[in-house]
């Protein structure tokens, strides 16, 4: 019970203030009332003010205190089959730190390039703004993170990433065959 | 001998019998074998699961779980590499040398005016306008081989490019379609089957208006008196001697273009392709005419 | 595009009544849309879908069209209209491509190797195992592929200046090579003529 009151709050909080009508959908769902799915029809049929009652869960301040300081869950793992379509999903928290190049590497900025750049010596610090590669290991996990979209060629005009997509000169990732001698 | 004489028998049963064909034949006896779980002596103690652990249980760790490190993938710092991703548009690419050899083998006519419809019917480029793919960009890759007169439309060309096609007597326009006109331009034919009025080419949006009526870029837009000043400008850059359009042979074929508005050469917007009676239907309606002359 | 369509069907549906014009890349379907007053009862409007509002009714009258037989642009259109087959190669002077056409004295050999139907060689590289191991492989051959299958070796270890694995598949016509020798193997197809 008190579950479902606390994710029924958690949809009105999402929506705007102003309205404070899904308030009076989340009291009918404790009440064990017929459910109404069609929200936007009990907006438009239901009158506009409905007196809460007191001993109402809404009104205990401790769930009202719980409700508002609720945030999204992140979540950081891999979902292999979605709730609504059962498909794999993309870790955004991969997307949000690396890049795939069309050769299949990953890059990635280093680990501390923000903090205490005082105390680092200006090689150290030119050394933490460069961009490296992952190794194999790591881009093979980072490749089951993300789903097919962030593994097409993605074809920008005046990309700055354009010269580092292909590969051709190391042997292992060339993809053409080698060129006329 | 013996082996002689079966020899002879089994040919002549071969002979004697059907034709093989995907009706009578079948693998070979013990060609394929079925795995088994085997119990008690019969390898059935691990069954290839080893010994203990995750293996055996099966219960493997999430992915980039690092049994209580901070893991890999949350430890480096964030860098908004694909910001806008979703808003960014694509312009898959087409090199001079894909482009020489589709002329040399004869996928495309230069004696016609080529652009994105022509390219795509020769079926060695493709395009998906549904994910934010706007055409195509010509790269100089066989910048040097290049020797075609022709009048191109791509949708975006470098310096280099342009001044490669007009090297060779050539024309280049940089034009910009909406995707509902892509769609149309990758599959005519189809369209033309609906039955439906050829619609208008929406114009450029706000960020690439400059690309599009820069004389520079060969734009659209673009004034043409600026653009041949330009034409004049690039060769005494690099250094070649600009062919005369005027006295041209084909002449009529390099200054043929489309109208800012138009999808598809020659044909209006409006418009009705009957494919199956061979005949255009062309709006009378004065409302229809002020509809799509804006 | 379907898809886009049918929703811009539904759009110019509800608001005809509205805006009275058309939406651009509507489809119009040379019909005229009376541009009355929908009777649409405010209460059980439903915004989630469009499944219960109401269809047009009253179609005026049909916009005015030239119907032009066989008309001149009509060349315009067959441009447009795919290939039926794709077309052979006319002879030409030179090929700046790097493109060479076959030769007619490649069918005297006891053996031969057929272009694709994009006029190419069947001649490819296959990268496996991470891009650890490179197999180049020559499809589409007919004939004598033993004898072929020498000349090759012979060819490459002249030109690789080293003994090369290759391994032959009879009924599947192919012959693969150990390694990437793509264009050492091309020119060796050029001079044959195929």
């Amino acid at each position: 019970m008190l579950r479902c009151a606390i994710s029924a709050l958690r949809i009105a909080t999402f929506r705007t203030s102003s309205l404070r009508v899904p308030y009076q959908n989340a009291s009918k769902i404790i009440y064990h009332d017929v459910r109404n799915f069609t929200s936007l029809s009990v907006i438009n049929n239901a009158p506009p003010v409905v007196p809460l009652l007191k001993e109402n869960l809404i009104n205990n301040k401790h769930i009202l205190d719980l409700s508002y300081n609720l945030w999204p869950v992140h979540i950081r793992t891999v979902t292999k089959f979605s709730l609504k379509r059962g498909k794999r999903k993309t870790v955004k928290a991969a997307v949000k730190r690396f890049f795939r190049l069309h050769w299949g590497g990953w890059i990635r900025t280093k680990v501390g390039r923000h903090k205490k750049l005082w105390k680092k010596s200006p090689p150290q610090r030119r050394r933490l703004r460069q961009h490296v590669f992952c190794n194999s290991t790591q881009s093979t996990l980072l490749d089951k993170m993300v789903t097919k979209y962030w593994k097409k060629p993605k074809y920008y005009v005046e990309d700055p990433y354009a010269p580092y997509h292909t590969r051709e000169e190391f042997y292992i990732t060339r993809k053409k065959p080698l060129p006329k001698t | 001998m013996g082996s002689r004489q079966i020899t002879e028998k089994s040919l002549s049963m071969i002979r004697s019998l059907p034709r093989i064909s995907l009706g009578n034949i079948r693998d070979n006896p013990g060609s394929k074998i079925t795995q088994k779980r085997g119990r008690g002596q019969h390898r059935g103690d691990k069954h290839g699961a080893g010994n203990k652990g995750s293996g055996q249980r099966q219960n493997y760790m999430r992915l980039g779980y690092e049994t209580g490190n901070n893991p890999f993938y949350l430890r480096v710092p964030s860098e908004p590499y694909y910001r806008g991703h979703h808003h960014r548009r694509q312009y898959p690419p087409l090199s001079l040398l894909e482009l020489q050899s589709l002329i040399d083998k004869d996928r495309l006519d230069v004696t016609k005016p080529i652009d994105i419809a022509s390219i795509i019917k020769s079926g060695l480029y493709n395009m998906f306008p549904d994910q934010k793919q706007f055409g195509i960009h010509l790269t100089d890759e066989g910048l040097d081989i290049f020797a075609a007169k022709i009048n191109i439309e791509v949708q975006w060309a470098s310096e280099q490019v342009i001044a490669a096609i007009e090297k060779n007597g050539g024309v280049i326009t940089t034009a910009y379609y909406d995707p509902h006109s892509l769609f149309l331009l990758k599959n005519p034919k189809k369209f033309f089957e609906t039955g439906q009025a050829i619609p208008r080419r929406m114009i450029p949006p706000p960020d690439v208006i400059e690309y599009y009526t820069n004389p520079k870029t060969r734009g659209y837009l673009a004034d043409p008196e600026k653009i041949s000043h330009e034409r004049l400008r690039l060769a005494q850059k690099y250094g070649y001697e600009l062919p005369e359009l005027e006295n041209d042979v084909s002449y009529n074929m390099l200054i043929e273009r489309k109208d800012p508005r138009q999808i598809f050469f020659g044909l209006e917007p409006g418009w009705v392709i009957n494919l199956k009676d061979k005949c255009i239907l062309k709006p009378r309606d004065e409302e229809l005419l002020r509809f799509y002359s804006s | 595009m379907a898809t886009v369509w049918r929703s811009q069907c539904a759009f110019t549906r509800f608001f005809i009544g509205k805006i009275a014009q058309i939406p651009n890349n509507s489809s119009d379907l040379g019909t005229k849309l009376s541009l009355g007053p929908l009777s649409v009862p405010w209460v059980s409007r439903n915004y989630s879908n469009y499944a219960h509002s109401p269809f047009v009714s009253k179609v005026k009258e049909q916009y005015e069209f030239d119907v032009v037989k066989n008309p001149p642009e009509w060349a315009y259109v067959e441009r447009l209209l795919p290939f039926d087959t794709i077309p052979a190669v006319s002879p030409k002077e030179k090929y700046p491509s790097g493109w060479i056409p076959p030769r007619e004295e490649a069918r005297n050999l006891p053996f031969f190797v057929s272009r694709t139907k994009n006029h190419e060689l069947p001649i490819y590289l296959n990268v496996t195992f991470r891009g650890m191991r490179k197999i180049t492989q020559i499809r589409k051959i007919d004939g004598d592929i033993w004898l072929l299958n020498d000349e090759i070796k012979a060819y490459l270890k002249e030109a690789a200046k080293r003994y090369v694995e290759t391994r032959v598949h009879e009924l599947g016509k192919f012959i693969e090579v150990k390694g990437d020798y793509v264009n050492v193997l091309r020119d060796w197809a050029y001079i044959k003529g195929f």
